[in-house]
């Protein structure tokens, strides 16, 4: 069998050429593409990845502060102030757990992601049926501390507008993890049943293997061995056999890549293969920045050992 | 009164001199510092000339550069100061409007002899004070205006008013206020200063922060005992007018109406502006919990705190207790008494101008220009948000600890008291989780959560209601069983819970595990 050893390269678009052009777009405040692609994109999640990608800019862009501003009834203004005000808010606290911030850290943080709230909030009025609102309205609660109970909540009403929405799942699976505002229990049980109803092929199914990462990331010392527990490589066998037909998405390629690594660090190297081969070039950012070293030279280490047994 | 005056002005040349020398003192004092700082600099450089024989241009830009050159101390001293700041608030009233007020205030102005104002305003607060512009170091008269807080027109009868007045108006028949205001300005400009350098955080602009710290202390030394002085002699004024018993009165209930009121605000008010609101009868609402803390006896609580409050060394006030004791050694008055009624009572159509200062005060502290109204029955709801809130805890404890995302978290929390988990429960609610909790710990730790989460259930689903309450700021109307009784029934174990899931129609939710996922039978 031909071993494609692409280089690996962590790119937001994953080679789609929408998402490319979008993200081109959207660096110089172009808002057409991105109204065409809001307003015609039918699958929620392909629609959701695209938006993703559209606000994924660092700093504040002034286009995204003055859109709400300009047309105070369009939905999607509020929207991209929101989700960008999201990613604004980690920036300034420098993706470090909270008890290692320093306080004004955390003040700038919250203040951001209070503002996001706001425009997410005002969204989600504008646009009563659009889930994405409602999935980046659980980012805010978490950051925000709004409560478990507040968290399920809000996910139930995003799902209800579209119930397998990959995004509103693994942001929910966050926030119900033990190092937000969840606990182990509550995390597996979320995670293991709503694996187990969805469709088979949906990237839902990997939820399961983000949670074991959740439970390895708390004890991350080689020697404990959680990823290479029988019941653990166990299930995460399961998730792989559910994923086996699935299509060429974005969401399938993180949950490759999710596999790959339980696979690869739990010493299923022949079972990691299968994923990196899916994989190709497309690594993405998690799980592998919970490693060490920078996430291309992770990945690629462990790809090497998987494809090329010595 | 003649030899009183003759006093006064013999002290008035004595306090232009201090207010124009310590404010030209301090001009100096910056100027001196900032050439010194910058000749220290040019000496270096010419030394660096004299010793190296290179220019030492580039070393006269690199000290002014890391050390600022004393620029802090210039901005600070000579630079703009924001104008307005320590103006007066409030409404302007006038006398067409409010005629018995301003009838008041005039008779006691001309009394004490003291310029009658030309603006009165009434403040939201517990407050009193007359300003007075200055010109030219005070030397020449401005013009006075009155500020009276509404809170204290609530909080004082007639006669503690005409006392509170005569104090006021005391201060300016003195000539003091024309200096007052510019020793005041003169000790922010030093204050600026000093946190302008603290600004820039440079090393010489910290040490300069401190020669400016000293002169500030100096300053404070001088005028406090200045500023003690004339309350002192206002007091002496406001005796002379409404007798030494109501100015005592009058002393003790300015103190407790401003506690009162800062108390009533925290507990009542602020809440309110936070949901965008504010309350149309903000002053009725304040005449309530008066009485009810007066019912309680709490009055005499705060009485006796107003009356134990020390005198801070830098304070321009001498303490209420110190006042007191000066007003009782003097004669008891003479004069005819004044009918003992509310102060408010010399307002026209009060309802109306307490409505429009609660909207005022709401409009400044919001920053929103239509905040809506709510009456005290409305407020209920809002404040039952604060109580829901607190009873979340509950239900969050329930989700974490039950495991399950799409039950409710509050019949979670039953079901672990059903199953004897009460103790992960609790650990899930205490701070300190689990390890520092005994059985006593745990009970009462279980027993508030259910306390503050039965509330939001019974409102939601069960006909009860918010009430405000003017001793607890909100309860509950609720006819069925009280609360603590079933918060006990929730402690008690399966059987207890079942009486209370029956009580409140809740069922019985499954918290066992879901399974691990299982390989698809056809993967092999």
């Amino acid at each position: 069998m031909p071993v494609d050893l692409a280089r690996p390269v962590l790119d937001p678009t994953f080679g789609d050429p929408v998402a490319r052009d979008l993200a081109k777009a959207t660096a110089h405040g172009d808002k057409a593409l991105l109204r065409r692609v809001a307003a015609d994109t039918d699958d929620p999640d392909r629609r959701s990845f695209l938006l993703g990608v559209a606000v994924d800019h660092p700093g504040r862009p002034e286009w995204i502060v003055r859109w709400p501003d300009e047309e105070p009834e369009e939905a999607l203004a509020h929207f991209v102030r929101g989700a960008h005000g999201i990613l604004w808010a980690w920036e300034a606290r420098g993706n470090a757990r909270a008890g290692m911030t320093s306080e004004e850290q955390f003040r700038e943080f919250h203040q951001r992601l209070a503002g996001a709230e706001r425009d997410l909030v005002r969204a989600a009025v504008l646009a009563p049926d659009d889930p994405e609102p409602r999935v980046q309205l659980l980012t805010t609660a978490r950051g925000l501390q709004l409560g478990t109970q507040e968290l399920c909540h809000r996910f139930a009403k995003a799902t209800a507008r579209h119930p397998w929405h990959y995004r509103a799942h693994t942001l929910m699976l966050q926030g119900v993890a033990p190092k937000w505002s969840g606990s182990s229990a509550l995390m597996f049980n979320f995670a293991r049943s709503r694996a187990a109803e969805a469709p088979v092929g949906s990237a839902v199914a990997s939820l399961v293997v983000e949670a074991h990462i959740e439970t390895w990331v708390d004890e991350p010392d080689d020697e404990t061995g959680y990823l290479a527990a029988p019941d653990v490589q166990r299930e995460l066998r399961a998730v792989a056999a559910r994923l086996k037909e699935a299509p060429d998405t974005p969401a399938a390629l993180r949950a490759a890549n999710l596999l790959a690594f339980t696979f690869a660090l739990g010493g299923d190297d022949e079972a990691a293969a299968e994923q990196f081969r899916a994989i190709g070039s497309h690594v993405t950012e998690s799980p592998w920045q919970y490693l060490a070293r920078d996430v291309v030279t992770s990945f690629t280490k462990y790809r090497d050992r998987a494809l090329n047994p010595a | 009164m003649a030899s009183s005056r003759r006093a006064g002005a013999g002290l008035l040349g004595l306090r232009a001199l201090l207010g124009a020398v310590l404010l030209l003192g301090f001009y100096v004092l910056a100027a001196v510092l900032v050439v010194l700082v910058v000749g220290g600099i040019v000496g270096i450089a010419l030394a660096f000339t004299l010793i190296f024989h290179v220019t030492g241009g580039f070393v006269f830009w690199f000290l002014i550069g890391t050390t600022g050159g004393g620029l802090a101390l210039l901005r600070g001293a000579f630079g703009r100061m924001r104008a307005g700041r320590d103006g007066p608030g409030g409404l302007a009233v006038s006398e067409t409007v409010q005629p018995r007020l301003w009838a008041e205030v005039r008779e006691l102005a001309a009394e004490v002899g003291a310029p009658a104002p030309r603006v009165i305003r009434i403040a939201p607060d517990a407050n009193a004070a007359v300003h007075q512009r200055v010109r030219l170091f005070g030397l020449v008269r401005g013009r006075v205006t009155l500020v009276v807080g509404m809170a204290l027109l609530n909080g004082l009868d007639r006669a503690e008013l005409r006392a509170v007045l005569a104090h006021e108006f005391g201060h300016i028949s003195g000539g003091d206020t024309r200096l007052g205001p510019l020793v005041y300005r003169s000790q922010s400009r030093l204050v600026r200063t000093i946190a302008a350098l603290h600004t820039s955080g440079k090393g010489l602009d910290l040490f300069l922060a401190r020669i400016v710290g000293l002169y500030l202390r100096l300053c404070l030394r001088v005028t406090a005992a200045v500023s003690r002085a004339q309350e002192r002699a206002a007091d002496a004024s406001a005796a002379r007018v409404a007798g030494p018993e109501t100015t005592a009165a009058a002393l003790t209930a300015v103190g407790m109406a401003s506690e009162l009121f800062a108390s009533f605000t925290n507990q009542y008010v602020v809440r309110l502006w936070q949901a965008g609101r504010y309350p149309d009868d903000l002053y009725g609402g304040l005449r309530k919990f008066t009485l009810a803390a007066f019912a309680e006896g709490g009055l005499e609580q705060l009485r006796q705190r107003v009356l134990a409050a020390p005198s801070e060394r830098w304070d321009t006030h001498p303490s209420v207790s110190e006042r007191l004791a000066l007003l009782a050694e003097m004669p008891a008055s003479t004069k005819e008494t004044v009918p003992d009624v509310p102060a408010r009572g010399l307002l026209e159509n009060p309802d109306k101008l307490e409505r429009t200062i609660s909207l005022a005060l709401a409009r400044d502290v919001t920053g929103l220009p239509e905040p809506a109204a709510v009456d005290w029955d409305a407020a209920a709801e809002i404040y039952g948000r604060t109580v829901t809130r607190s009873g979340a805890r509950l239900a969050d404890a329930g989700v974490r600890v039950g495991g399950r995302w799409d039950e409710p978290g509050f019949d979670q929390a039953l079901e672990m008291l059903a199953a004897g988990r009460g103790a992960e429960l609790a650990a899930a609610l205490h701070p300190k989780g689990a390890a520092a909790l005994d059985a006593e710990d745990e009970r009462r730790t279980l027993h508030r959560a259910l306390v503050a989460a039965l509330p939001g259930v019974l409102v939601a689903e069960h006909g009860a209601r918010w009430k405000t309450s003017w001793t607890a700021v909100v309860e509950i109307e609720w006819a069925g069983t009280p609360i603590t009784d079933l918060a006990d029934m929730a402690l008690v174990g399966p059987d207890g819970v079942a009486v209370l899931r029956a009580e409140l129609g809740r069922p019985a939710v499954d918290l066992t595990p879901v399974p691990p996922l299982e390989e698809p039978a056809h993967a092999g």
